[in-house]
């Protein structure tokens, strides 16, 4: 019998994931350590009927795809911090004139230019205050091959369903690490769809909630001729001062997804059964971390992970629940302590956190985790 | 059951291609395996390091926490990796590239030699060390490694890099039938 | 109502609020009428224009047209334009630019959808200043301009965008004045009708900065201003360039052919299918 196991780096697997999830249209430029991701597209998409652009830049590659989603197409662009910050200006746009779209970022080492072939997660914050104006954000955040062909599935789920730029921050480990996988089938990835419109084009106002929060999106050139802006609108797309218009956008903008967070709490629980300690990780750090619990587990120690897939809502509600359960937590993360700044936003002071960083484009290590575990338990 | 390998040396010399070979062979050998890739800036020359873990079960931590085996093809690739050895693995070095190895389970063999006189080709120094190591590895068929071969060479030089290959693993055979790690205290040399 | 009326209103979108946002004796209306006739002279359905802009006072054109229309990023109205080709060649994609819009912020996006020949027609309205911005020197201003961004007179030497875009491979640039509709308008017509990445400099009047700063004074002399230094390509080619200097050289400077992009990317998809 033939085995449907395959061995795939983390890039192939999200490529995989695209396509499956219906994307058909990539815009991007190259850059470490994402350009795998746009090479395999490079052929995958003339192959699957889609399109493959090779921008000028990073802010063109989001302007495309954008561009292509607003035509109907679901679209995707790829990148890594310093082509991360670039795009920060077409997130703005398309959270506002919600436009579904997914950007990948291999997060890898350092500030600036840092250290390209190395990995980091120094872009938690980017992906959730980068782009200017208080906007609503989806991000993900993958920590295996599986869960890269997983969450970008979702990703683009997200996208379609809320309408709007949902981010997929991987790392260079996540992204390079080849590993022996079984990934679902065509048929059996469930795949979500825009909602478009079913009123007639001369009844169409592309903004009108219809009572979800999120207005159906008709696609360009099918009939429905609408304006889309990224200035502040009303429900006809119409630019926009007056108070009452602006702040009704603002709130519903906020409230698609926020009505939703109960249903936006992605996790991986482990050894959660009398965990005195937790250790709350997430991307390529969390297999270091789920190594040290294992082996502190089988020393006796009291010691549980959670996992968070998803960065951004932040999952309050959970994290909550373990900062309860918990006589301490520990935030595990390859930059100077960013999630864990949220992680203490929640807490309110009710259970200490301990932070342990690195940023020196290696890998937190599971002896890392398990001495500052041990040291939690002494 | 988890055993690490670690193929180091510098950018061209085709590591991580070697790397994805193994790993796609220790697949098709029915292991969980997972393979990553260090390599600097440069698309030649600097350090390039390719590594392949193989386990019986689900792996956590993606990156070895101790080398079952290192196959080192020049100095500064032994230097670096050494410390990372388990303190029963064996070290494969090429014998011209790197002349002092400070570990008791060493062989010695003429990879970049063998390449450039008996192939003329440079570039088959990886195929030659996969060979050894295949020869050393308890986990990993010969043929395996034949199917992996062919699945991800370029059929163009496929016919050479099993050649190749094929030398490497008699030479490692060769050697095995005569090295005895628990007699020899320093290096097995051929 | 005049024929002329009638077609404008036909086109414009009744549910927008009006008056538009540009001042009096602004250019871009006159550009906004001559697009609207070249798009009906067509033939072309309101279903297959997709009418895209930056930010500036160019940007707020299409909202006011009842065609498929996208106000996007300052300078990167092309790289939407780009996109929304490719999902749907079908349409007619037109993008309004101004020229700090077109060739400063977006200048790199410029250069390369020319050199890509992305089948787009752009038409980029030069009043050589930022309007919206309140006036500073853009990279058309004239050498030695006072602006509000250079006070003691600008520092640095203009663009010329249709040669710029001529350098980056765009196989249609035509150069016009809004004083000249009517030929503006036919200029625009072909270009749209063109195949691959068509550029249209349209020279307009700023009247509130650019009629300020330069001294030429009020909208009627600024258009008398189009009118006296303007030269059509025909005759400029048996002037000499001493008798040139200081002309708009306009009409039709390029035609060429070439593959566009989307045409061989769909030759590429098909002999992937085969």
């Amino acid at each position: 019998m033939k085995s449907n196991r395959v061995l795939l780096q983390g890039s192939e697997a999200c490529v995989r994931a695209a396509i499956a999830a219906g994307c058909r249209f990539y815009a991007g430029y190259p850059i470490t350590p994402a350009t795998e991701i746009m090479e395999l597209m490079s052929r995958a998409m003339p192959k699957a009927g889609g399109v493959f652009i090779q921008m000028e830049d990073e802010i063109a590659s989001l302007g495309a795809a954008v561009g292509a989603s607003l035509g109907g197409v679901k679209a995707m662009t790829a990148t890594s911090g310093p082509g991360f910050s670039l795009m920060q200006e077409h997130i703005s746009f398309a959270a506002m004139a919600e436009v579904p779209c997914v950007i990948v970022n291999v997060m890898r080492g350092g500030l600036s230019t840092g250290l390209p072939t190395r990995p980091a997660q120094g872009d938690v914050m980017q992906a959730r205050w980068g782009a200017h104006g208080d906007h609503p954000i989806l991000v993900v955040a993958p920590s295996s091959t599986y869960e890269f062909f997983d969450l970008t599935v979702k990703a683009f789920n997200l996208a379609e369903r809320y309408r709007s730029p949902v981010i997929v921050l991987a790392d260079e480990v996540v992204a390079h690490t080849r590993e022996s996988v079984v990934l679902p089938s065509a048929h059996e990835v469930e795949v979500e769809d825009r909602v478009r419109p079913s009123v007639p084009p001369e009844w169409y106002s592309p903004y009108r909630d219809p009572g979800t929060g999120i207005p159906p999106m008709a696609a360009f050139g099918e009939g429905y001729r609408f304006h889309v802006t990224g200035l502040m609108h009303d429900i006809n797309g119409y630019p926009t001062e007056r108070q009452d218009e602006t702040e009704e956008l603002m709130a519903r903008l906020f409230n698609k997804i926020s009505k939703d967070f109960h249903l936006l709490q992605w996790y991986d629980s482990y050894f959660e059964e009398g965990a005195e300690v937790t250790v709350i990780a997430y991307g390529s750090v969390a297999r270091s971390a789920l190594r040290a619990v294992r082996t502190a587990r089988e020393k006796g120690m009291p010691v549980g992970l959670l996992k968070l897939k998803m960065l951004w809502p932040f999952m309050r509600r959970t994290v909550s629940q373990y900062l309860q359960s918990s006589r301490s937590v520990i935030v595990a993360e390859m930059n100077m302590g960013q999630l864990s700044r949220e992680v203490k936003r929640v807490n309110q002071g009710t259970c200490p956190i301990h932070t342990l960083n690195r940023v020196d484009g290696r890998m937190i290590t599971p002896e890392q985790i398990l001495t500052a575990i041990e040291e939690e338990l002494r | 059951m988890r055993y690490e390998l670690r193929l180091a040396g510098s950018g061209g010399q085709g590591l991580v291609l070697a790397g994805i070979v193994l790993a796609e062979a220790a697949l098709l050998d029915g292991h969980v395996v997972v393979h990553s890739q260090n390599y600097g800036p440069e698309a030649r020359g600097g350090n390039s390091v390719s590594e392949v873990i193989i386990s019986g079960e689900e792996i956590d931590y993606p990156r070895a926490t101790g080398l079952d085996m290192l196959v080192a093809l020049n100095q500064r690739a032994c230097n670096d990796n050494l410390p990372d050895m388990k303190e029963d693995g064996l070290v494969i070095v090429d014998s011209s590239a790197v002349k002092k190895v400070l570990w008791g389970r060493v062989l010695r063999l003429p990879l970049q030699r063998q390449a450039d006189h008996a192939f003329k080709d440079s570039r088959v120094v990886n195929m030659l060390a996969l060979g050894v190591l295949t020869a050393f590895c308890p986990l990993i068929q010969a043929e395996s490694m034949g199917q992996a071969l062919t699945s991800r060479m370029p059929a163009g030089s496929l016919d050479h890099n099993l050649e190749a290959f094929r030398t490497g693993l008699s030479m490692g055979h060769d050697l095995a039938s005569r090295t005895h790690f628990h007699e020899v205290e320093d290096a097995t040399d051929v | 109502m005049t024929g002329q009326e009638h077609l404008i209103h036909r086109y414009l979108r009744s549910s927008k609020r009006f008056p538009h946002v540009w001042c009096p004796g602004c250019g871009i209306g006159i550009l906004l009428g001559a697009l609207v006739r070249a798009i009906d002279g067509n033939g072309y359905g309101k279903d297959d224009i997709v009418l895209i802009s930056g930010i500036g006072c160019s940007g707020r054109l299409p909202v006011y047209l009842d065609f498929n229309t996208l106000h996007t990023t300052h300078g990167r109205a092309l790289t939407f334009a780009t996109g929304i080709k490719l999902a749907k060649p079908k349409l007619k994609v037109i993008a309004i630019m101004g020229d700090g819009d077109a060739s400063s912020i977006g200048g790199n996006h410029l250069i390369h959808s020319a050199r890509r020949n992305i089948d787009i027609t752009a038409i980029i309205i030069n009043n050589q200043i930022y309007g919206m911005t309140g006036g500073q020197s853009s990279p058309t201003t004239p050498f030695g301009l006072h602006t509000a961004s250079s006070p003691f007179g600008h520092l640095e030497h203009p663009f010329d965008i249709a040669k710029l875009v001529e350098a980056a491979g765009a196989p249609f640039v035509a150069r016009s004045t809004v004083y000249h509709a009517r030929i503006l308008e036919r200029l625009i017509g072909t270009a749209i009708a063109k195949s691959g990445f068509s550029v249209i400099e349209v020279m307009s009047p700023c009247v509130t900065h650019f009629g300020k700063w330069s001294g030429i004074g009020s909208a009627v002399q600024m258009m008398q201003w189009q009118k006296d230094n303007t030269v059509s390509i025909e005759k400029a080619r048996n002037m000499t360039p001493t008798e040139l200097q200081g002309k708009v050289v306009t009409g039709v400077l390029i035609d060429a052919h070439k593959p566009t992009f989307h045409e061989e990317h769909a030759r590429i998809s098909r002999e992937m299918k085969d």
